[in-house]
């Protein structure tokens, strides 16, 4: 498959892989178009999870995501964690890699957990800086996913809208538009979602994210292990408008359950998208 | 000021009281939000955080978190994660400083076995990512090839083998709660002998092996790296000891050890091939 092909391969809607749901994917239960891989946890050895994947991979297109590379972190990036992935790219080919607007390690301690940034103009260089070096490496564009934050810091500059164009802008980067995040984030921090959505550069938005939260009350936490929830639907729905034919991926990492819940998830989504794409089509055809 | 608000959130993370000055020192530099105030804002990385390390933690060493109770594991967990800085970014190796620190607490020195039984948890969980052998050998072939120079060759184990002395019967403990004998009333017999053990992989299984008294010298010494021709004069002092087969028997030019005894270990998968040293 060439770099061309395997970017035309993934489209509509795929699924975020989980080693639960080996076996039936296999089986290609269920007809998933293509799947998102969490290269994290290939990143480790040589073993038994590398050989599932390679069997995954004979089968469906792949785009690798990762949650370990702390591209927002004042320190440079970690040489052996890089390496390590670009080993998996190499030997996978995915179609592309994304990874998160956040920071997971300073000092030299790994955190493990996608911290927040302050919207400010040193955030960006770092991102930026950061991001073409991963470019370097690859030798083409990533795709960068907005974060949800539960931290509003005092020094902060600039909208996260505005932060996130400027980071895109500055690294020549894609975005992986995380539309719960986007949800969760609007929600706690009091602004407008669709508003966010209308100002983001529609040609660099490259992927969807959807997932489930969790909702407290009072506040949202981004949990990943519950089914999407309406709003979130709604504001996906004016997403897939904005941004037509991006392909979207399921995201769910606690209590994951069997593989028909997130099938019926995806249906969900193709839906959607195929109204979308239905009243575009109609308006298209109805232009004077 | 990046570098100084990371340190300054980081800190707040790991520190211990959760009103301490650390984190006051963070707050400050935050804003209140619409739906969240500072500290709730704070407080949801810090549990997510203490939260992560105890279910990762949980998942390499199910057994131990059986064994003291999961408000114990919880607790420990989180001193392990202000004591013991995680130093890649890889979560799979999050465990590794594990079986020492809880071998170094106090508190746990009435489970005294705890800290083998992950040292055994910790060589399943590599041995599952792993790699496999590169080179597999006929054990016959290869009992050829290092017969006319045994100094110049050395056994291999499989890259994912672990090796554990315990003075604990810290195998049968852990197999005790695969079978679900605990729940039957299985306890332990605090007389019962240690164990030595091998955890390794074969293909897709793995394996935690007890291994006989009078092997155990002989992978430990595979395990170091040393000649074949040492293996020899550790099969042949066995073979000696138990009257079959004489120390003079055992020399550069006499393989009847390693045809027995090593035969053993490759059968059983504890040794794959050898390699000139």
């Amino acid at each position: 498959m060439t770099p061309g092909t395997r970017h035309e391969a993934v489209r509509g809607v795929g699924l975020g892989l989980r080693s639960c749901h080996y076996s039936e994917l296999m089986a290609d239960a269920g007809g998933v178009p293509w799947l998102e891989v969490l290269v994290d946890n290939y990143a480790h050895g040589d073993g038994l999870p590398l050989q599932s994947l390679e069997s995954i991979a004979e089968r469906y297109p792949l785009v690798f995501h990762g949650v370990g590379m702390s591209l927002g972190s004042a320190d440079p990036l970690d040489p052996e964690y890089l390496d390590a992935v670009m080993v998996l790219v190499d030997r996978f080919e995915p179609a592309w890699i994304s990874e998160h607007l956040a920071w997971t390690s300073s000092g030299g301690r790994h955190h493990h957990e996608l911290l927040p940034l302050p919207f400010i103009d040193e955030s960006v260089r770092a991102l930026a800086e950061h991001i073409r070096e991963v470019q370097d490496r690859l030798g083409a564009r990533m795709l960068v996913e907005n974060s949800s934050g539960y931290a509003a810091f005092r020094d902060s500059e600039m909208s996260e809208l505005e932060f996130v164009g400027r980071v895109l802008a500055s690294a020549d980067c894609l975005l992986l538009l995380d539309v719960n995040n986007l949800y969760v984030n609007a929600w706690n921090h009091g602004f407008d979602a669709i508003e966010f959505l209308r100002g983001l550069p529609a040609e660099r938005v490259a992927q969807m994210h959807l997932a489930g939260h969790d909702d407290h009350g009072h506040y949202l936490i981004d949990a990943h292990g519950t089914p999407v929830v309406e709003p979130v639907w709604e504001l996906f729905a004016e997403a897939v408008r904005l941004f037509p034919g991006v392909p979207i991926s399921l995201e769910w990492d606690r209590d994951i359950p069997p593989l028909g819940i997130l099938l019926g998830e995806m249906q969900k989504a193709n839906a959607i998208m195929t109204n979308a794409q239905a009243i575009t089509d109609e308006a298209t055809f109805h232009a004077p | 000021m990046l570098r100084e608000l990371q340190r300054d959130f980081a800190e707040a993370l790991y520190a211990e009281n959760p009103e301490g000055e650390e984190v006051v020192l963070a707050a400050g530099k935050l804003d209140p939000m619409p739906r969240l105030t500072r500290a709730q804002g704070l407080g949801i990385y810090r549990n997510s955080l203490a939260n992560g390390m105890t279910e990762s933690l949980a998942e390499i060493f199910p057994v131990c978190a059986e064994l003291v109770g999961p408000d114990c594991f919880r607790s420990v967990a989180h001193l392990y994660l202000r004591a013991a800085p995680s130093l890649h970014a890889d979560l799979a190796r999050v465990g590794d400083g594990w079986p020492e620190f809880v071998e170094g607490l106090a508190f746990l020195s009435e489970v005294s076995y705890l800290a083998d039984v992950a040292r055994l948890e910790l060589g399943l969980h590599h041995a599952h990512a792993a790699p496999g052998p590169s080179v597999q050998h006929d054990p016959g072939e290869l009992g050829e090839a290092i017969s006319e120079n045994p100094e110049a060759w050395r056994f291999l184990l499989p890259p994912s083998a672990t090796l554990l002395d315990s003075p604990h019967p810290a195998l049968t403990l852990w197999e005790a709660h695969q079978d679900r004998r605990v729940d039957r009333g299985w306890t332990l017999d605090p007389q019962a002998p240690g164990e030595q053990i091998i955890v390794f992989r074969a293909r897709s299984e793995i394996h935690a092996d007890l291994v006989e008294p009078s092997l155990w010298p002989i992978l430990v010494s595979i395990s170091a790296g040393e000649p074949v021709a040492k293996q020899l004069q550790l099969a042949g002092a066995l073979r000696s000891s138990e009257g079959s087969v004489p120390v003079s028997a055992v020399n550069p030019g006499d393989n009847v050890p390693i045809l027995t005894t090593i035969r053993v270990l490759f059968e059983r998968g504890w040794v794959v091939g050898g390699s000139p040293m």
